[in-house]
């Protein structure tokens, strides 16, 4: 073949090439924010990679924890104890106080409903593009993780929500801090309500839709969830307030802190059923 | 055959960089773009086509790993790896510093369409990683021009 001809043809692959991405590029725009089959299916491909590197890098972690490291242990296991037995005493309060409440069988049931609602899982990568937006856990499908469920950390507080694409063995979770995020939250004082979303860059959120007027929400308040958006169990804490703007829009500029810390951000638990619901 | 096992391999061991970079510091995976960093060794030792599957494919892996608009990523990592083969071929890029003002200059390309589609398509700014991004085509050089050093070498010695 002519050399001209081979570049010709070069060319026309790369067009091609080229063509075949804008065109995926607006397929989106009918699909929204819900991946196209493509999108799922190098996801699912290459999911599996990413989750044996996390558990080659766990097992070399344990190996170190276990030979190397082991002088810390008994410091560390003192720490537990105290700590369990705070949690056993915190326990047994919270136990009487719903036996006021609830007869011993329903309350046998809601514990065990509590227990399975939470499915812990081991934080396996960031987005390729922005640390902000998203995750991925090593719980899919197959653990019973589905789209639209609510992620917190090992301290209960907010995180996300698992968003598509879900595959067998990982999920993706939206962080709160993602600019396409909403949760509907009100403030622990002043019971303020509005809507938390990611600024997607920084890694802080905007509290919206509180009217310029309302005089009541102050700096430093805590932001809880309300459940009204069905989504997010009622009861989770998601934020403090870290500053406050009022110009002259018709609504303030709050921003907020969110409690989900970033650099520790390797164990968090998925609400496989909305605990509002169990009470 | 075998130029399509050694992308595929490529793709696997960026992959494998990205996952572990992740597991060291989320500042690794924004100051050094591992796929990037695969799409342009591949586009200089292989040629353009392979330059330009390979961008494709890299590409659409990390839009398949974002929550960003899918295929973004795709575009600019083929229009890298694709220009990538075709300069190489017209311009001597073998000698040690020229290949790291080459692939710098390709990194930063990428990058550049990469947040010109980005800001194009989300209408306002962009993440940037506290500026970590910026780093991205500096530390692709010096990393890619080693690399392709020591492959060139590598491939001298076998083929002799």
């Amino acid at each position: 073949m002519p050399q001209i001809h081979k570049e010709r043809r070069k060319q026309l692959i790369f067009a091609g090439l080229l063509l075949v991405q804008l065109v995926l590029i607006s397929l989106q725009v009918p699909l929204g924010e819900e991946p196209s089959y493509f999108e799922k299916g190098i996801f699912f491909i290459f999911s599996p990679v990413q989750k044996s590197v996390h558990a080659l890098f766990q097992k070399i972690g344990s190996a170190w924890t276990r030979y190397v490291y082991l002088r810390k242990v008994e410091q560390q296991n003192q720490g537990m104890r105290d700590e369990l037995f705070l949690l056993r005493q915190e326990n047994i309060q919270l136990r009487n106080g719903l036996e006021k409440l609830k007869d011993k069988q329903e309350l046998g049931r809601i514990l065990t409903d509590l227990r399975r609602s939470f499915l812990f899982a081991s934080v396996i990568g960031a987005d390729a593009s922005n640390m902000y937006k998203s995750i991925i856990i090593d719980k899919g499908s197959q653990d019973g993780v589905m789209n639209g469920m609510a992620v917190v950390d090992h301290h209960g507080n907010l995180v996300g929500r698992t968003i598509n694409p879900v595959s067998f063995g990982t999920a993706t979770v939206q962080l709160l801090t993602d600019d396409n995020s909403g949760v509907s939250v009100y403030s622990a004082d002043h019971r303020v309500t509005g809507v938390l979303a990611g600024d997607g860059r920084g890694g802080t959120c905007w509290l919206k839709y509180v009217q310029a007027t309302n005089a009541d929400l102050a700096v430093g308040e805590e932001l809880i969830t309300s459940g009204i958006d069905k989504i997010f169990p009622a009861g989770l804490k998601a934020g403090r307030v870290v500053s406050i703007i009022t110009d002259n829009s018709l609504f303030k500029k709050i921003v907020v802190r969110p409690y989900l810390g970033f650099g520790s951000l390797n164990f968090v638990a998925v609400l496989t059923q909305r605990l509002d619901t169990l009470f | 055959m075998r130029d399509f096992m050694e992308a595929a391999a490529g793709v696997l061991i960026a992959f494998f960089f990205y996952t572990v970079f992740r597991k060291i510091s989320v500042s690794l995976i924004e100051s050094l773009n591992v796929f990037t960093l695969a799409v342009i060794l591949i586009g200089l030792l292989k040629g353009e086509m392979a330059g330009a599957f390979m961008g494709m494919a890299c590409g659409l892996i990390v839009d398949s790993f974002s929550l960003g608009v899918f295929g973004i990523s795709g575009v600019a990592n083929t229009l890298a790896g694709y220009l990538t083969g075709v300069i190489s071929r017209k311009v001597n890029v073998v000698p040690f510093l020229r290949s790291l003002v080459f692939i710098g200059i390709m990194a930063g390309l990428e990058l550049a369409v990469w947040m010109g589609l980005s800001a194009l398509i989300f209408g306002e700014g962009i993440y940037l990683g506290k500026g970590l991004i910026f780093l991205q085509p500096v530390l692709t050089a010096i990393v890619g021009s080693v690399l392709f050093l020591r492959i060139r070498k590598f491939k001298a010695k076998h083929e002799k």
